[in-house]
C-alpha cells in the first residue's frame, strides 16, 4: 500500500512539472509568435539565458549523483560540484566571448568557421557524437534507478520513459529546449531540493537525530538482519570479522551458507545475495570511506588521492567548455559580452543549487549509511525522506514525490539537449536527408546510449559524467583555447591533437565506462585528463609549427572578428555570409538551423 | 606550458609593442585627418549644401571614420594588425593571469590538507574547515574572479574602442 502511494506521489509530481515546464513553453512560443524566435530569445536577457544554461547543465550527476557521492566520499567527493563550476570560470577566461562573436553555433562550426576544413570538421562532429553519447549514459541510469526506486520497476522502464518523452518533445516541440523552458527547468530543480532539505535539516535540528551518528562512531550497525544484493560486482570493506550469510559467488567461490569474513576486503559478485545479521557492523564499499573520521577528513578513500584529485579537477575544470548541449545555449545570447554576464550569472547560479547536494550527501550519511554497503549510494537522495521522516508517512511520500520529480526534470532537461546535439550533428553532417534524416537520427542518437546503459552499470552517476568531460577537455578544449588565442593554429594539428589526446582520453575511459575494469582499478585510467590534455595542447602546437603553411590566410580578420569589442559591430553574424570562400560552412547551415529544429 | 609560447607569437616578430603602438596611434590619426579632409559629415554638411537638411539627435554609433579605420583593421594593414594583435595579447594576459591565480588557490587546498592534517580537523562554527572551504567559499570566489574578469575585458574593449574611433 505505502509503495502504491509513493507511486501515485511520484507520478502526479512528475506529471505537475512536466505540465508547468509546457505551459511556461506554451507562453514562451506565445511572446515570440510574431517575429523570428532567435531575436526574441534574445530580448529576455542574460539572466534568463544564465538561468536556460543551468538548468540545461544540472543533470543527473549534479541532482542524484553528488549526494551519493558525498555519501560515499565525504569531503573529496565535494571536488565534483566544486569542478562542475569552475569549469564555467575556465569557459568564461577564455572561450564564452570569442565564441559567442564568430557566430558557430556547434563545436564542428567554429572549427570550420576558424580553419575551414571539412575533414576537421567530421573529426569534431565524431567527437560530440562520443562526448555526447558518454554524457547521456549516466542521465539513463539515473532514470532507471529513479523508476526503480520509487516503483521496483526493473531499471530499463525508467531510461525507456525518459527517451520517450525526450523523443516526444522533440518531434511535438511542446518541450524544446527554448530559453524560457530551460529557465524554468533551473528553479524547478532548485526547489525540488532545496524544500526536501530545509525540512530534514530542520528535523534533524529538532530531537530527532538518528541512533549513531554522533561523531567517530559510524560505520553504525544494522539495526536489523538485511540483506543485500548488489547489480553488479563490488569489493566490500569490513573493519571487524562479520558472520554473513551469503547465496552467490563471494571471494570468488560459489557460497550457500554462513560464513564468516576476517577484517578486510571481501569481493561479492553481481547477482548474489549476503545476509547481514542483526547488530553487524555496516560494511562500506571499497572506495568509500569506511568510518566517519576518513569520511570527514580530506583524501580519505581512494587509491591515489591527490594525483587522482588533480586529475579530475583538470577534466571538469578544461571539459564543461567541450559540451555540446552548453555551447549552442551561448547563441542565444546577443553578443560576446552578454555571453560574458550570461557566464558570471551561471556561476552564481551553480555555486546556489550545489549547496544542496552537499547538505544532502551530508544528511544521507546519518540516515542511510547502508546504502554503502549495496554500492547504490546514487539512491541516497530518494532514500532520504523515508528514513528520516518515516517510510510511508504523508510528508516522506510529498517530499520523496518532490525529489523523483526534480530528478526526472534534470534527465528529461539535460537528455533533451545532448540527443538534441548528437542528433543535429548526426543528421547534418553523417546522415543524409532532411527531417527524415534527423527522426532518424534521434533513435540513433538515444538508443546507443539506452543499448550501452543496458548492458552496464557499474559507475556512479557523477563518476560516468566525469568521464564524458575528460574525452570534452581532451579534444575540444585544446581546439577552443588555441583556435580563439592563437593565430599559428592548423587544421592539420587541431584534428592531430583532437585524433590523439580525445581518442587517448577515450581509449582510456572505455574500460571504465564498460564496467571491465575491477573497482580497485579505476584510479587515474578512468580519469586520465592530467595527461591527455597537456598532450592535446602540446600535439596541436607542435603539428601546427610543422604545417605552418596551412594557417588560414585570413587569419588576422577572424582573430579580429573574436576579439573586436560588440560595439564596433564587427562580429555580426551576418558577416559570414559575406566572407569569401566560406559559402556552405556554418553561415549555411545556420539559418536552416533557426527556421527548423534548433530553435529555442 | 605552452601558453607562454603563444603570447609571444601573438605580438608577433615585434620586439617593442609600446613603441609599435604608438607608431600605430600616430598613423591612424594621420589617417583620420585624411579621412576628416575628404568626408562630408551630415552636420558640416548642412551648412555647405544648404538644400537638405539632416537632424542628427546623436552620434550614431558606427561614425564613417570608425568604418575607414575599421576597414584598415579588416584590411590587414600593418596598423591595423599591430592593433588586433595588441588587443588580443592584453585579452589573454587578463585570462592567463586569473586562471593562474585560481588554479594556485584550489590547487593549494590539496597541499594544504595533505601537509598540515590539523588544518583537516580544525572546526569553525560546528563545521569542519575542509567542508567549509570547498562546500562553501569557493563559490563566492569563482563569482569575484568572474567580476573581475568581466570589469577587465570591459574596459580592455573599451580601450581598444576608444583608439580605433578616435
Amino acid at each position: 500500500m505505502p509503495e502504491l502511494a509513493a507511486f501515485v506521489v511520484t507520478v502526479a509530481a512528475m506529471v505537475l512539472v512536466a505540465a508547468v515546464t509546457m505551459l511556461a513553453g506554451l507562453y514562451g512560443a506565445k511572446a515570440r509568435a510574431t517575429s523570428n524566435f532567435l531575436e526574441a530569445a534574445r530580448t529576455l536577457g542574460p539572466r534568463w539565458n544564465a538561468a536556460a544554461i543551468s538548468g540545461q547543465y544540472l543533470s543527473a550527476a549534479s541532482f542524484l549523483g553528488i549526494a551519493g557521492l558525498v555519501l560515499k566520499g565525504g569531503v573529496d567527493a565535494l571536488w565534483y560540484p566544486l569542478g562542475f563550476t569552475a569549469g564555467y570560470l575556465a569557459l568564461l577566461l577564455f572561450v564564452a566571448a570569442p565564441l559567442r562573436r564568430s557566430g558557430a553555433y556547434t563545436l564542428p562550426d567554429f572549427a570550420e568557421v576558424r580553419l575551414g576544413s571539412e575533414r576537421l570538421r567530421r573529426i569534431c562532429t565524431a567527437f560530440v557524437i562520443i562526448v555526447g553519447w558518454l554524457y547521456l549514459v549516466p542521465q539513463l541510469q539515473g532514470a532507471g534507478l529513479t523508476v526503480h526506486e520509487v516503483t521496483h520497476q526493473p531499471k530499463w522502464v525508467g531510461a525507456a520513459v525518459v527517451m520517450v518523452i525526450v523523443s516526444f518533445n522533440i518531434y511535438t516541440g511542446w518541450m524544446r529546449s527554448i530559453t524560457i523552458v530551460q529557465a524554468f527547468q533551473y528553479w524547478i530543480k532548485l526547489t525540488a531540493l532545496a524544500i526536501p532539505v530545509f525540512i530534514l535539516l530542520i528535523h534533524y535540528a529538532g530531537e530527532h537525530q538518528p541512533a549513531g551518528s554522533s561523531l567517530g562512531a559510524p560505520p553504525p550497525a544494522f539495526s536489523v538482519g538485511k540483506d543485500i544484493k548488489p547489480d553488479h560486482n563490488i569489493v566490500l570493506k569490513i573493519t571487524e570479522p562479520t558472520r554473513v550469510t551469503v547465496d552467490g559467488r563471494q571471494d570468488d567461490q560459489p557460497t550457500h551458507g554462513p560464513v564468516v569474513w576476517p577484517p578486510g576486503e571481501h569481493t561479492v559478485d553481481k547477482n548474489a545475495t549476503v545476509h547481514f545479521d542483526a547488530g553487524s557492523r555496516i560494511p562500506v564499499t571499497s572506495d568509500a570511506a569506511a568510518d566517519y573520521g576518513t569520511w570527514l577528513q580530506p583524501m580519505g578513500a581512494g587509491k591515489h588521492p591527490l594525483l587522482a584529485t588533480y586529475s579530475l579537477i583538470v577534466a571538469l575544470l578544461l571539459g564543461t567548455m567541450g559540451l555540446p548541449h552548453i555551447l549552442g545555449r551561448y547563441y542565444t545570447d546577443p553578443d560576446g559580452t552578454a555571453a560574458r554576464r550570461t557566464t558570471l550569472l551561471v556561476l552564481a547560479l551553480l555555486g546556489i543549487f550545489y549547496l544542496f547536494p552537499v547538505v544532502s550527501g551530508w544528511l544521507a550519511r546519518l540516515y542511510v549509511p547502508q546504502l554503502l554497503a549495496a554500492g547504490n549510494t546514487d539512491a541516497a537522495l530518494l532514500a532520504l525522506p523515508g528514513a528520516a521522516l518515516g517510510t510511508g508517512s504523508v510528508p516522506a511520500l510529498l517530499l520523496g514525490g518532490l525529489i523523483a520529480a526534480g530528478a526526472f526534470a534534470a534527465f528529461v532537461s539535460a537528455a533533451t539537449g545532448l540527443v538534441v546535439s548528437v542528433a543535429g550533428v548526426l543528421s547534418t553532417d553523417v546522415l543524409p536527408g532532411r527531417l527524415r534524416g534527423f527522426r532518424a537520427a534521434t533513435v540513433a542518437a538515444w538508443s546507443v546510449p539506452l543499448a550501452f546503459m543496458l548492458a552496464v552499470s557499474s559507475l556512479d552517476l557523477a563518476q560516468g559524467v566525469g568521464l564524458a568531460f575528460a574525452v570534452a577537455a581532451s579534444s575540444f578544449c585544446p581546439l577552443l583555447v588555441l583556435g580563439i588565442w592563437w593565430r599559428g593554429l592548423t587544421d592539420t594539428g587541431a584534428a592531430a591533437g583532437i585524433l590523439l589526446g580525445g581518442g587517448l582520453a577515450f581509449a582510456a575511459v572505455l574500460p571504465a565506462a564498460a564496467g571491465v575494469l575491477p573497482p580497485n582499478w579505476q584510479g587515474l585510467l578512468a580519469q586520465p585528463a592530467m595527461f591527455t590534455v597537456p598532450l592535446a595542447f602540446l600535439t596541436m602546437v607542435v603539428v601546427s609549427r610543422r604545417t605552418s603553411d596551412r594557417i588560414p590566410a585570413d587569419v588576422s580578420r577572424i582573430l579580429l572578428r573574436l576579439h573586436a569589442p560588440d560595439r564596433l559591430g564587427l562580429s555580426d553574424d551576418r558577416d559570414y555570409s559575406q566572407l569569401p570562400g566560406r559559402a556552405g560552412t556554418a553561415a549555411a547551415v545556420l539559418p536552416r538551423m533557426r527556421g527548423g529544429r534548433h530553435r529555442r | 606550458m605552452s601558453l607562454g609560447g603563444i603570447s609571444d607569437d601573438a605580438t608577433g616578430p615585434e620586439s617593442d609593442p609600446w613603441a609599435a603602438l604608438v607608431k600605430a596611434a600616430e598613423e591612424a590619426a594621420a589617417q583620420e585627418q585624411a579621412a576628416k579632409d575628404s568626408t562630408v559629415y551630415p552636420i558640416a554638411g548642412r551648412a555647405k549644401a544648404g538644400k537638405r537638411e539632416r537632424i542628427v539627435l546623436a552620434k550614431r554609433r558606427n561614425s564613417r571614420r570608425v568604418v575607414r579605420t575599421l576597414a584598415e583593421l579588416e584590411d590587414q594593414t600593418s596598423v591595423g594588425e599591430v592593433l588586433v594583435r595588441q588587443l588580443v595579447r592584453v585579452q589573454l594576459m587578463l585570462s592567463v593571469r586569473l586562471m593562474l591565480l585560481t588554479v594556485a588557490v584550489l590547487g593549494a587546498i590539496p597541499v594544504a590538507f595533505l601537509l598540515v592534517p590539523s588544518l583537516g580537523t580544525t572546526t569553525i562554527f560546528g563545521l569542519r574547515l575542509p567542508w567549509l572551504v570547498l562546500g562553501l567559499a569557493v563559490y563566492p570566489f569563482f563569482v569575484a574572479v568572474a567580476w573581475t574578469y568581466n570589469r577587465g575585458a570591459e574596459r580592455n574593449e573599451q580601450d581598444f574602442a576608444e583608439m580605433v574611433e578616435n
